[in-house]
Protein backbone atom coordinates (compact mmCIF):
# COMPACT_ATOMS: atom_id res chain seq x y z
CA UNK A 1 0.00 0.00 0.00
CA UNK A 2 1.01 3.15 -1.04
CA UNK A 3 2.02 5.31 2.07
CA UNK A 4 2.03 9.33 2.45
CA UNK A 5 5.90 9.10 3.45
CA UNK A 6 6.52 7.13 -0.03
CA UNK A 7 4.55 9.47 -1.59
CA UNK A 8 6.63 12.50 -0.80
CA UNK A 9 9.90 10.80 -0.90
CA UNK A 10 9.32 9.89 -4.69
CA UNK A 11 8.15 13.51 -4.99
CA UNK A 12 11.57 14.74 -3.75
CA UNK A 13 13.92 12.13 -5.29
CA UNK A 14 12.59 13.82 -8.95
CA UNK A 15 15.26 15.09 -10.50
CA UNK A 16 14.71 19.03 -11.21
CA UNK A 17 14.98 18.56 -14.88
CA UNK A 18 11.24 17.00 -14.70
CA UNK A 19 9.96 19.64 -12.01
CA UNK A 20 6.90 17.34 -11.32
CA UNK A 21 5.41 18.38 -14.70
CA UNK A 22 4.44 15.02 -16.59
CA UNK A 23 4.13 11.69 -14.70
CA UNK A 24 7.46 10.23 -13.37
CA UNK A 25 8.01 6.64 -13.80
CA UNK A 26 5.81 5.46 -10.48
CA UNK A 27 3.09 7.06 -11.84
CA UNK A 28 2.79 9.52 -9.44
CA UNK A 29 2.18 13.65 -9.95
CA UNK A 30 3.15 16.85 -8.11
CA UNK A 31 0.35 19.71 -7.84
CA UNK A 32 2.32 21.07 -5.36
CA UNK A 33 1.32 25.30 -5.89
CA UNK A 34 4.17 27.72 -5.49
CA UNK A 35 3.68 31.38 -4.22
CA UNK A 36 5.99 34.39 -3.66
CA UNK A 37 3.51 37.16 -4.42
CA UNK A 38 -0.16 38.27 -3.05
CA UNK A 39 -2.68 37.75 -6.05
CA UNK A 40 -3.18 35.30 -8.49
CA UNK A 41 -4.89 34.79 -11.61
CA UNK A 42 -4.34 38.33 -12.57
CA UNK A 43 -0.91 38.35 -14.90
CA UNK A 44 -1.47 41.81 -16.60
CA UNK A 45 -0.87 44.67 -14.35
CA UNK A 46 -2.59 48.38 -16.05
CA UNK A 47 -0.97 51.93 -14.99
CA UNK A 48 -4.00 53.84 -15.17
CA UNK A 49 -3.65 57.66 -16.18
CA UNK A 50 -5.52 59.70 -13.60
CA UNK A 51 -8.80 60.71 -15.27
CA UNK A 52 -12.54 61.21 -14.68
CA UNK A 53 -14.20 60.50 -18.53
CA UNK A 54 -16.33 57.42 -19.00
CA UNK A 55 -14.45 53.88 -19.86
CA UNK A 56 -17.13 52.38 -22.06
CA UNK A 57 -16.93 48.62 -22.11
CA UNK A 58 -13.63 48.07 -24.98
CA UNK A 59 -11.92 50.65 -23.19
CA UNK A 60 -8.70 49.54 -21.55
CA UNK A 61 -10.10 51.26 -18.07
CA UNK A 62 -13.65 49.02 -18.36
CA UNK A 63 -12.93 46.06 -16.37
CA UNK A 64 -15.58 43.84 -18.62
CA UNK A 65 -13.21 44.47 -21.70
CA UNK A 66 -11.16 42.11 -20.88
CA UNK A 67 -11.60 38.12 -21.17
CA UNK A 68 -9.16 37.52 -18.29
CA UNK A 69 -8.54 38.88 -14.96
CA UNK A 70 -6.49 42.32 -14.89
CA UNK A 71 -4.64 44.79 -11.65
CA UNK A 72 -5.28 48.06 -12.25
CA UNK A 73 -3.56 50.93 -10.34
CA UNK A 74 -4.16 54.32 -11.11
CA UNK A 75 -0.82 56.90 -11.05
CA UNK A 76 -2.40 59.71 -8.74
CA UNK A 77 -1.98 63.13 -9.99
CA UNK A 78 -0.68 62.12 -13.52
CA UNK A 79 -3.78 63.41 -15.27
CA UNK A 80 -3.24 63.55 -19.30
CA UNK A 81 -2.58 67.40 -19.49
CA UNK A 82 0.22 66.87 -16.65
CA UNK A 83 1.64 63.23 -18.44
CA UNK A 84 1.25 64.08 -21.86
CA UNK A 85 0.97 68.06 -22.88
CA UNK A 86 3.29 69.25 -19.90
CA UNK A 87 5.16 66.23 -18.94
CA UNK A 88 6.10 66.66 -15.65
CA UNK A 89 9.51 65.07 -14.50
CA UNK A 90 7.80 63.46 -11.28
CA UNK A 91 5.11 61.20 -13.43
CA UNK A 92 7.29 58.62 -14.89
CA UNK A 93 9.27 57.93 -11.45
CA UNK A 94 5.38 57.65 -10.02
CA UNK A 95 4.60 55.34 -13.07
CA UNK A 96 7.87 52.95 -11.81
CA UNK A 97 6.47 52.90 -8.29
CA UNK A 98 2.88 51.90 -9.38
CA UNK A 99 4.49 49.71 -11.93
CA UNK A 100 6.59 48.17 -9.30
CA UNK A 101 3.98 48.00 -6.52
CA UNK A 102 1.71 45.71 -9.08
CA UNK A 103 4.37 43.73 -9.58
CA UNK A 104 4.51 42.95 -6.04
CA UNK A 105 0.58 42.32 -5.58
CA UNK A 106 0.71 39.94 -8.38
CA UNK A 107 1.35 40.98 -12.05
CA UNK A 108 3.80 39.16 -14.40
CA UNK A 109 3.92 42.01 -17.10
CA UNK A 110 2.51 45.09 -17.42
CA UNK A 111 0.53 48.46 -19.62
CA UNK A 112 -0.68 51.46 -19.55
CA UNK A 113 -3.73 53.29 -19.99
CA UNK A 114 -2.42 55.35 -22.58
CA UNK A 115 -0.70 55.05 -26.55
CA UNK A 116 2.08 58.24 -25.81
CA UNK A 117 3.65 56.38 -22.38
CA UNK A 118 5.70 54.63 -25.67
CA UNK A 119 7.71 57.18 -23.85
CA UNK A 120 7.70 54.93 -20.58
CA UNK A 121 8.62 51.49 -21.75
CA UNK A 122 12.11 51.42 -21.74
CA UNK A 123 12.39 52.74 -17.84
CA UNK A 124 9.52 50.51 -17.03
CA UNK A 125 11.19 47.58 -18.32
CA UNK A 126 14.60 48.12 -16.99
CA UNK A 127 13.30 49.04 -13.28
CA UNK A 128 9.80 46.77 -12.93
CA UNK A 129 11.52 43.55 -14.32
CA UNK A 130 8.97 42.20 -16.02
CA UNK A 131 7.39 42.29 -19.64
CA UNK A 132 6.08 45.91 -20.41
CA UNK A 133 3.83 46.89 -22.90
CA UNK A 134 3.49 49.82 -22.65
CA UNK A 135 1.60 51.49 -25.59
CA UNK A 136 -0.46 49.47 -28.82
CA UNK A 137 1.75 52.05 -31.01
CA UNK A 138 4.41 49.40 -30.41
CA UNK A 139 2.44 46.64 -32.87
CA UNK A 140 3.30 49.12 -35.72
CA UNK A 141 6.25 47.30 -36.79
CA UNK A 142 4.90 44.26 -36.40
CA UNK A 143 1.58 44.79 -38.45
CA UNK A 144 3.97 46.46 -41.09
CA UNK A 145 5.53 42.73 -41.57
CA UNK A 146 2.14 40.94 -42.33
CA UNK A 147 1.25 43.76 -44.96
CA UNK A 148 1.03 42.80 -48.87
CA UNK A 149 4.03 44.80 -50.56
CA UNK A 150 3.53 48.24 -50.82
CA UNK A 151 1.15 48.44 -48.50
CA UNK A 152 1.91 50.28 -44.53
CA UNK A 153 0.12 51.04 -41.92
CA UNK A 154 -1.34 54.26 -40.54
CA UNK A 155 -2.34 55.28 -37.20
CA UNK A 156 -4.97 57.05 -35.56
CA UNK A 157 -4.07 59.02 -32.57
CA UNK A 158 -7.05 60.92 -30.03
CA UNK A 159 -4.58 63.98 -30.87
CA UNK A 160 -2.15 64.65 -33.03
CA UNK A 161 -0.54 67.83 -30.75
CA UNK A 162 0.66 65.37 -28.50
CA UNK A 163 1.75 62.61 -30.60
CA UNK A 164 5.24 63.56 -32.34
CA UNK A 165 8.01 61.55 -34.30
CA UNK A 166 9.54 60.34 -30.43
CA UNK A 167 6.28 58.70 -29.44
CA UNK A 168 6.47 56.22 -32.72
CA UNK A 169 10.23 56.10 -32.46
CA UNK A 170 10.19 54.84 -28.86
CA UNK A 171 7.45 52.25 -29.82
CA UNK A 172 9.87 51.23 -32.53
CA UNK A 173 7.47 52.69 -35.43
CA UNK A 174 9.03 54.87 -38.19
CA UNK A 175 9.01 58.44 -37.97
CA UNK A 176 7.28 58.56 -40.97
CA UNK A 177 4.49 56.38 -40.26
CA UNK A 178 1.05 58.31 -41.48
CA UNK A 179 -0.39 59.73 -38.15
CA UNK A 180 -3.47 61.05 -38.36
CA UNK A 181 -5.74 62.82 -35.23
CA UNK A 182 -9.22 62.78 -33.87
CA UNK A 183 -9.03 65.59 -32.67
CA UNK A 184 -8.62 67.02 -35.95
CA UNK A 185 -12.39 65.90 -37.26
CA UNK A 186 -14.25 67.47 -34.28
CA UNK A 187 -14.87 68.48 -30.75
CA UNK A 188 -15.20 64.40 -29.19
CA UNK A 189 -11.44 63.59 -29.31
CA UNK A 190 -9.81 63.37 -26.88
CA UNK A 191 -12.23 62.14 -24.08
CA UNK A 192 -9.21 63.79 -21.65
CA UNK A 193 -10.42 67.07 -22.34
CA UNK A 194 -14.19 66.53 -21.06
CA UNK A 195 -14.72 68.41 -18.04
CA UNK A 196 -14.49 66.70 -14.37
CA UNK A 197 -17.58 68.92 -13.41
CA UNK A 198 -19.93 67.16 -16.48
CA UNK A 199 -17.91 64.22 -17.60
CA UNK A 200 -20.21 62.67 -20.73
CA UNK A 201 -18.99 61.71 -23.79
CA UNK A 202 -21.43 61.47 -26.91
CA UNK A 203 -20.31 58.24 -27.97
CA UNK A 204 -22.25 58.98 -31.75
CA UNK A 205 -19.82 61.42 -32.15
CA UNK A 206 -16.80 59.86 -31.00
CA UNK A 207 -17.65 56.92 -33.38
CA UNK A 208 -17.99 59.54 -36.30
CA UNK A 209 -15.05 61.71 -35.64
CA UNK A 210 -13.52 58.18 -35.46
CA UNK A 211 -14.47 57.11 -38.72
CA UNK A 212 -13.56 60.50 -40.47
CA UNK A 213 -9.99 60.36 -38.85
CA UNK A 214 -10.00 56.97 -40.77
CA UNK A 215 -11.44 58.27 -44.28
CA UNK A 216 -9.07 60.83 -43.76
CA UNK A 217 -5.96 59.03 -43.43
CA UNK A 218 -6.90 56.29 -46.13
CA UNK A 219 -7.40 59.22 -48.74
CA UNK A 220 -4.23 61.30 -48.09
CA UNK A 221 -2.31 57.74 -47.89
CA UNK A 222 -3.57 55.37 -50.24
CA UNK A 223 -0.91 52.64 -49.24
CA UNK A 224 -2.66 52.19 -46.20
CA UNK A 225 -3.11 48.62 -45.45
CA UNK A 226 -4.12 48.49 -41.90
CA UNK A 227 -4.76 50.62 -39.15
CA UNK A 228 -3.24 50.78 -35.41
CA UNK A 229 -5.21 53.19 -32.85
CA UNK A 230 -3.01 54.79 -30.63
CA UNK A 231 -5.64 55.57 -27.65
CA UNK A 232 -6.66 53.33 -25.51
CA UNK A 233 -10.33 54.71 -26.06
CA UNK A 234 -11.14 53.72 -29.41
CA UNK A 235 -11.33 49.75 -28.74
CA UNK A 236 -14.85 49.97 -28.57
CA UNK A 237 -14.99 51.86 -31.82
CA UNK A 238 -12.66 49.68 -33.82
CA UNK A 239 -15.03 46.78 -35.11
CA UNK A 240 -16.86 49.91 -36.72
CA UNK A 241 -13.63 51.71 -37.83
CA UNK A 242 -12.34 48.29 -39.50
CA UNK A 243 -15.77 47.51 -41.26
CA UNK A 244 -15.99 51.05 -42.56
CA UNK A 245 -12.20 51.29 -43.68
CA UNK A 246 -12.70 47.86 -45.25
CA UNK A 247 -8.82 47.24 -43.32
CA UNK A 248 -7.77 45.18 -40.25
CA UNK A 249 -7.42 47.75 -37.10
CA UNK A 250 -5.07 46.55 -34.54
CA UNK A 251 -5.59 48.70 -30.58
CA UNK A 252 -4.59 48.13 -26.93
CA UNK A 253 -6.93 45.32 -26.96
CA UNK A 254 -5.38 43.14 -29.64
CA UNK A 255 -1.94 44.03 -27.77
CA UNK A 256 -2.66 43.21 -24.64
CA UNK A 257 -4.35 40.03 -25.41
CA UNK A 258 -1.35 38.80 -27.18
CA UNK A 259 0.46 40.07 -24.27
CA UNK A 260 -0.94 38.04 -21.88
CA UNK A 261 -1.32 34.72 -24.00
CA UNK A 262 2.29 34.90 -23.94
CA UNK A 263 2.50 35.42 -20.05
CA UNK A 264 -0.51 32.54 -19.22
CA UNK A 265 -0.60 30.51 -21.84
CA UNK A 266 -4.28 28.73 -22.43
CA UNK A 267 -4.59 25.68 -20.46
CA UNK A 268 -6.03 22.79 -23.36
CA UNK A 269 -6.50 20.02 -21.39
CA UNK A 270 -6.27 16.37 -21.80
CA UNK A 271 -4.28 14.66 -23.33
CA UNK A 272 -1.61 17.78 -23.94
CA UNK A 273 -2.20 18.32 -20.44
CA UNK A 274 -1.19 16.90 -16.83
CA UNK A 275 -1.44 16.98 -13.20
CA UNK A 276 1.77 19.49 -12.63
CA UNK A 277 3.15 22.00 -9.80
CA UNK A 278 0.92 25.05 -10.12
CA UNK A 279 3.32 28.53 -10.36
CA UNK A 280 2.43 31.54 -11.61
CA UNK A 281 6.46 32.53 -11.05
CA UNK B 1 -32.09 56.98 -42.95
CA UNK B 2 -34.27 54.08 -42.38
CA UNK B 3 -33.24 51.41 -40.08
CA UNK B 4 -33.19 48.81 -42.87
CA UNK B 5 -30.57 50.98 -45.10
CA UNK B 6 -28.18 51.16 -42.32
CA UNK B 7 -28.21 47.43 -42.07
CA UNK B 8 -27.29 46.54 -45.40
CA UNK B 9 -25.03 43.68 -45.66
CA UNK B 10 -22.62 43.28 -48.44
CA UNK B 11 -21.09 40.07 -50.06
CA UNK B 12 -18.32 39.28 -52.47
CA UNK B 13 -16.94 35.78 -51.15
CA UNK B 14 -18.50 32.43 -50.69
CA UNK B 15 -18.11 32.05 -46.58
CA UNK B 16 -18.36 34.08 -44.00
CA UNK B 17 -16.95 34.68 -40.40
CA UNK B 18 -13.98 32.52 -40.60
CA UNK B 19 -11.38 35.48 -40.86
CA UNK B 20 -7.93 33.56 -40.92
CA UNK B 21 -6.65 31.23 -43.67
CA UNK B 22 -4.56 28.27 -42.86
CA UNK B 23 -2.11 26.55 -45.79
CA UNK B 24 -1.61 23.07 -44.45
CA UNK B 25 1.57 20.61 -44.22
CA UNK B 26 0.48 16.85 -45.17
CA UNK B 27 0.56 15.13 -41.84
CA UNK B 28 -1.10 11.88 -40.51
CA UNK B 29 0.47 12.37 -37.08
CA UNK B 30 -2.35 12.97 -33.78
CA UNK B 31 -3.20 16.85 -33.51
CA UNK B 32 -4.71 17.50 -30.09
CA UNK B 33 -6.46 20.15 -28.45
CA UNK B 34 -4.24 23.26 -28.50
CA UNK B 35 -2.06 21.66 -32.02
CA UNK B 36 -2.72 24.17 -34.70
CA UNK B 37 -4.37 21.70 -36.71
CA UNK B 38 -7.30 20.98 -34.22
CA UNK B 39 -10.30 22.80 -35.06
CA UNK B 40 -11.36 22.82 -31.13
CA UNK B 41 -8.32 25.03 -30.58
CA UNK B 42 -9.56 28.40 -32.10
CA UNK B 43 -11.96 30.50 -30.15
CA UNK B 44 -13.37 31.69 -33.88
CA UNK B 45 -13.68 29.54 -36.34
CA UNK B 46 -10.72 29.39 -39.27
CA UNK B 47 -10.92 28.23 -43.43
CA UNK B 48 -8.27 25.42 -44.04
CA UNK B 49 -6.27 23.91 -46.79
CA UNK B 50 -4.21 20.92 -46.64
CA UNK B 51 -1.16 20.74 -49.19
CA UNK B 52 -0.85 17.66 -50.40
CA UNK B 53 2.06 15.74 -50.81
CA UNK B 54 4.15 18.29 -48.90
CA UNK B 55 5.14 16.46 -45.97
CA UNK B 56 7.17 17.39 -42.77
CA UNK B 57 10.39 16.03 -44.83
CA UNK B 58 9.64 17.68 -47.57
CA UNK B 59 8.94 21.07 -45.85
CA UNK B 60 12.12 21.00 -43.71
CA UNK B 61 14.49 20.11 -46.23
CA UNK B 62 12.94 21.54 -50.22
CA UNK B 63 14.38 24.46 -51.32
CA UNK B 64 11.92 27.40 -50.78
CA UNK B 65 11.38 27.67 -54.44
CA UNK B 66 9.77 24.47 -54.40
CA UNK B 67 7.09 25.50 -51.71
CA UNK B 68 5.89 29.01 -52.93
CA UNK B 69 3.66 27.46 -55.96
CA UNK B 70 1.63 25.16 -54.10
CA UNK B 71 1.21 26.80 -51.10
CA UNK B 72 0.39 30.26 -52.48
CA UNK B 73 -2.19 28.51 -54.80
CA UNK B 74 -3.59 26.99 -51.62
CA UNK B 75 -3.49 30.43 -50.09
CA UNK B 76 -5.07 31.98 -53.01
CA UNK B 77 -7.81 28.93 -52.95
CA UNK B 78 -8.91 30.54 -49.58
CA UNK B 79 -8.86 33.98 -50.01
CA UNK B 80 -11.23 33.18 -52.56
CA UNK B 81 -13.42 31.22 -50.67
CA UNK B 82 -13.54 33.74 -47.39
CA UNK B 83 -10.46 33.95 -45.85
CA UNK B 84 -9.11 37.65 -45.24
CA UNK B 85 -5.69 37.16 -43.89
CA UNK B 86 -3.52 33.74 -43.69
CA UNK B 87 -1.29 31.78 -41.81
CA UNK B 88 0.38 28.36 -42.22
CA UNK B 89 0.72 25.33 -39.79
CA UNK B 90 4.45 25.05 -40.10
CA UNK B 91 7.17 27.77 -38.36
CA UNK B 92 9.43 26.40 -41.04
CA UNK B 93 7.13 28.04 -43.88
CA UNK B 94 8.53 31.49 -43.12
CA UNK B 95 10.94 30.98 -46.36
CA UNK B 96 7.10 31.65 -47.99
CA UNK B 97 5.98 34.49 -46.31
CA UNK B 98 7.06 36.93 -48.84
CA UNK B 99 5.92 35.06 -51.66
CA UNK B 100 2.28 34.97 -50.22
CA UNK B 101 2.34 38.51 -49.02
CA UNK B 102 3.02 39.31 -52.31
CA UNK B 103 0.22 37.07 -54.23
CA UNK B 104 -2.70 36.88 -52.41
CA UNK B 105 -3.63 40.65 -51.51
CA UNK B 106 -4.36 40.03 -47.84
CA UNK B 107 -2.02 40.20 -44.23
CA UNK B 108 -0.32 37.35 -44.23
CA UNK B 109 1.71 36.00 -40.92
CA UNK B 110 2.96 32.59 -41.63
CA UNK B 111 5.23 31.54 -39.01
CA UNK B 112 4.95 32.10 -34.98
CA UNK B 113 8.83 32.97 -35.38
CA UNK B 114 7.81 36.59 -36.76
CA UNK B 115 6.74 37.16 -33.12
CA UNK B 116 10.49 37.49 -31.89
CA UNK B 117 11.46 40.94 -32.79
CA UNK B 118 7.85 42.00 -31.50
CA UNK B 119 8.55 40.60 -28.11
CA UNK B 120 12.33 41.39 -28.32
CA UNK B 121 10.79 44.83 -27.60
CA UNK B 122 9.36 44.32 -24.48
CA UNK B 123 11.51 42.63 -22.37
CA UNK B 124 13.92 43.95 -19.81
CA UNK B 125 16.88 45.37 -20.65
CA UNK B 126 19.61 42.27 -21.00
CA UNK B 127 16.86 39.85 -21.45
CA UNK B 128 16.83 38.15 -24.94
CA UNK B 129 13.85 35.90 -27.31
CA UNK B 130 14.79 32.67 -26.97
CA UNK B 131 13.10 29.98 -29.98
CA UNK B 132 12.30 26.46 -29.05
CA UNK B 133 11.59 24.18 -32.42
CA UNK B 134 10.99 20.36 -33.15
CA UNK B 135 14.42 20.07 -33.56
CA UNK B 136 18.05 22.39 -34.05
CA UNK B 137 19.14 20.09 -36.94
CA UNK B 138 15.93 21.46 -38.90
CA UNK B 139 15.76 25.15 -37.64
CA UNK B 140 18.06 26.73 -39.96
CA UNK B 141 19.22 30.42 -39.88
CA UNK B 142 17.44 30.99 -43.45
CA UNK B 143 14.63 29.93 -41.34
CA UNK B 144 15.00 33.02 -38.62
CA UNK B 145 16.13 35.55 -40.47
CA UNK B 146 13.13 35.05 -43.49
CA UNK B 147 10.69 35.65 -40.21
CA UNK B 148 12.57 38.44 -38.82
CA UNK B 149 14.24 37.49 -36.41
CA UNK B 150 18.11 37.61 -35.40
CA UNK B 151 20.46 34.98 -37.12
CA UNK B 152 21.80 34.55 -33.39
CA UNK B 153 19.10 33.98 -31.94
CA UNK B 154 19.11 31.26 -28.93
CA UNK B 155 17.94 27.91 -30.01
CA UNK B 156 17.14 25.12 -28.39
CA UNK B 157 15.16 21.63 -29.83
CA UNK B 158 13.85 18.52 -29.01
CA UNK B 159 15.98 16.34 -30.54
CA UNK B 160 17.24 14.97 -27.50
CA UNK B 161 14.23 13.21 -26.21
CA UNK B 162 12.49 9.87 -27.26
CA UNK B 163 9.12 10.91 -28.62
CA UNK B 164 8.43 14.53 -29.63
CA UNK B 165 10.92 14.43 -32.92
CA UNK B 166 10.09 11.13 -33.83
CA UNK B 167 6.40 11.63 -33.68
CA UNK B 168 6.36 15.25 -34.97
CA UNK B 169 9.12 15.47 -37.64
CA UNK B 170 7.74 12.33 -38.85
CA UNK B 171 5.25 11.74 -42.66
CA UNK B 172 4.01 8.61 -41.22
CA UNK B 173 3.59 7.93 -37.47
CA UNK B 174 0.12 8.03 -35.96
CA UNK B 175 0.79 7.80 -32.27
CA UNK B 176 2.25 10.22 -29.85
CA UNK B 177 2.54 9.65 -26.20
CA UNK B 178 1.86 12.70 -25.07
CA UNK B 179 3.57 12.17 -21.55
CA UNK B 180 6.80 11.69 -22.89
CA UNK B 181 6.22 14.35 -25.51
CA UNK B 182 5.76 17.11 -23.05
CA UNK B 183 8.85 15.49 -21.05
CA UNK B 184 10.73 16.15 -23.96
CA UNK B 185 9.76 19.95 -24.58
CA UNK B 186 10.11 20.58 -20.88
CA UNK B 187 13.74 19.26 -20.75
CA UNK B 188 14.84 21.18 -24.31
CA UNK B 189 12.84 24.43 -22.36
CA UNK B 190 16.03 23.10 -19.15
CA UNK B 191 18.27 22.78 -21.66
CA UNK B 192 17.85 26.28 -23.49
CA UNK B 193 17.32 27.97 -20.10
CA UNK B 194 20.69 26.60 -18.37
CA UNK B 195 22.35 27.24 -21.47
CA UNK B 196 21.40 31.29 -22.46
CA UNK B 197 19.83 32.21 -18.40
CA UNK B 198 19.76 35.80 -20.53
CA UNK B 199 16.55 34.48 -22.10
CA UNK B 200 13.28 36.01 -20.78
CA UNK B 201 10.87 35.16 -23.20
CA UNK B 202 10.07 32.03 -25.27
CA UNK B 203 9.76 30.97 -29.06
CA UNK B 204 7.71 28.19 -29.98
CA UNK B 205 8.59 28.01 -33.62
CA UNK B 206 6.16 24.13 -34.06
CA UNK B 207 2.47 24.63 -34.20
CA UNK B 208 2.61 20.70 -32.29
CA UNK B 209 4.13 22.17 -29.32
CA UNK B 210 1.04 24.27 -28.68
CA UNK B 211 -0.47 22.00 -26.38
CA UNK B 212 2.77 21.90 -23.98
CA UNK B 213 2.95 26.16 -23.92
CA UNK B 214 1.09 26.26 -20.61
CA UNK B 215 3.48 23.28 -18.77
CA UNK B 216 6.16 24.72 -20.37
CA UNK B 217 5.69 28.36 -19.37
CA UNK B 218 4.46 26.83 -15.80
CA UNK B 219 8.02 24.59 -15.30
CA UNK B 220 10.83 27.39 -17.28
CA UNK B 221 9.06 30.35 -15.50
CA UNK B 222 9.34 32.73 -18.43
CA UNK B 223 6.43 33.88 -21.33
CA UNK B 224 5.89 31.39 -23.88
CA UNK B 225 4.63 32.68 -27.29
CA UNK B 226 3.89 30.25 -29.94
CA UNK B 227 1.04 30.13 -32.90
CA UNK B 228 -1.63 29.84 -31.05
CA UNK B 229 -1.16 33.77 -29.44
CA UNK B 230 0.09 34.67 -32.84
CA UNK B 231 -2.73 33.76 -34.42
CA UNK B 232 -5.34 35.06 -32.09
CA UNK B 233 -3.25 38.30 -32.49
CA UNK B 234 -3.57 38.58 -36.16
CA UNK B 235 -7.61 37.85 -35.78
CA UNK B 236 -8.37 40.39 -33.69
CA UNK B 237 -7.03 42.93 -36.37
CA UNK B 238 -8.66 41.01 -39.03
CA UNK B 239 -12.39 40.96 -37.07
CA UNK B 240 -12.14 43.37 -33.48
CA UNK B 241 -14.38 42.50 -31.43
CA UNK B 242 -17.69 44.15 -31.32
CA UNK B 243 -17.89 45.50 -27.54
CA UNK B 244 -21.68 45.88 -28.10
CA UNK B 245 -23.82 49.27 -26.02
CA UNK B 246 -22.57 52.19 -26.28
CA UNK B 247 -19.64 51.91 -28.33
CA UNK B 248 -21.00 50.05 -31.31
CA UNK B 249 -24.61 50.97 -33.32
CA UNK B 250 -26.70 49.40 -35.82
CA UNK B 251 -24.36 49.88 -39.51
CA UNK B 252 -24.01 48.07 -42.40
CA UNK B 253 -22.11 44.67 -42.36
CA UNK B 254 -19.64 43.83 -44.48
CA UNK B 255 -16.52 41.43 -44.25
CA UNK B 256 -14.70 42.86 -47.17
Amino acid sequence: METIAMRKRDLEGRPAASGGGPADQAGLYSRRAHGGKTIYGARVGILMLDTYFPRVPGDLGNATTWPFPVLFKVVQGASPKRTNAEREAWIIDAFVEAGQELVAEGADGLTTSCGFLSLFQDELAAKCGVPVAASSLMQVPFVERILPPGKRVGVITANTEILGAEHLEAAGASRDTPVVGAQEMGTAWPPSYIPREDPKWDMAAAEADLKAAGDKLVSQHPDIGAVVLECTNMPPFARSLSEHLRLPVYDVYSFICWFHAGLAPREFGHPGSAPREYRER
Amino acid sequence: MSGASQRLAHGGKTIYGARVGMVMVDTVFPRMPGDFGNMVTWPFPVLVKIVRGFSPTKVTTLPAEEMMEPFALAAEELVAEGADGITSSCGFLSLVQEELRQRCGVPVGVSALMQVPFIERLLPPGKRVGVLTVSTQLLEERHLVAAGAGADTPLGGCENGSEFVRIFASDDQVEVDAAAAERDVLQAGDALMARHPEIGAVVLECTNLQPFTRALRDHIGVPVYDAYSFVCWFHAGLAPRDFGHPGSAPRPWRER
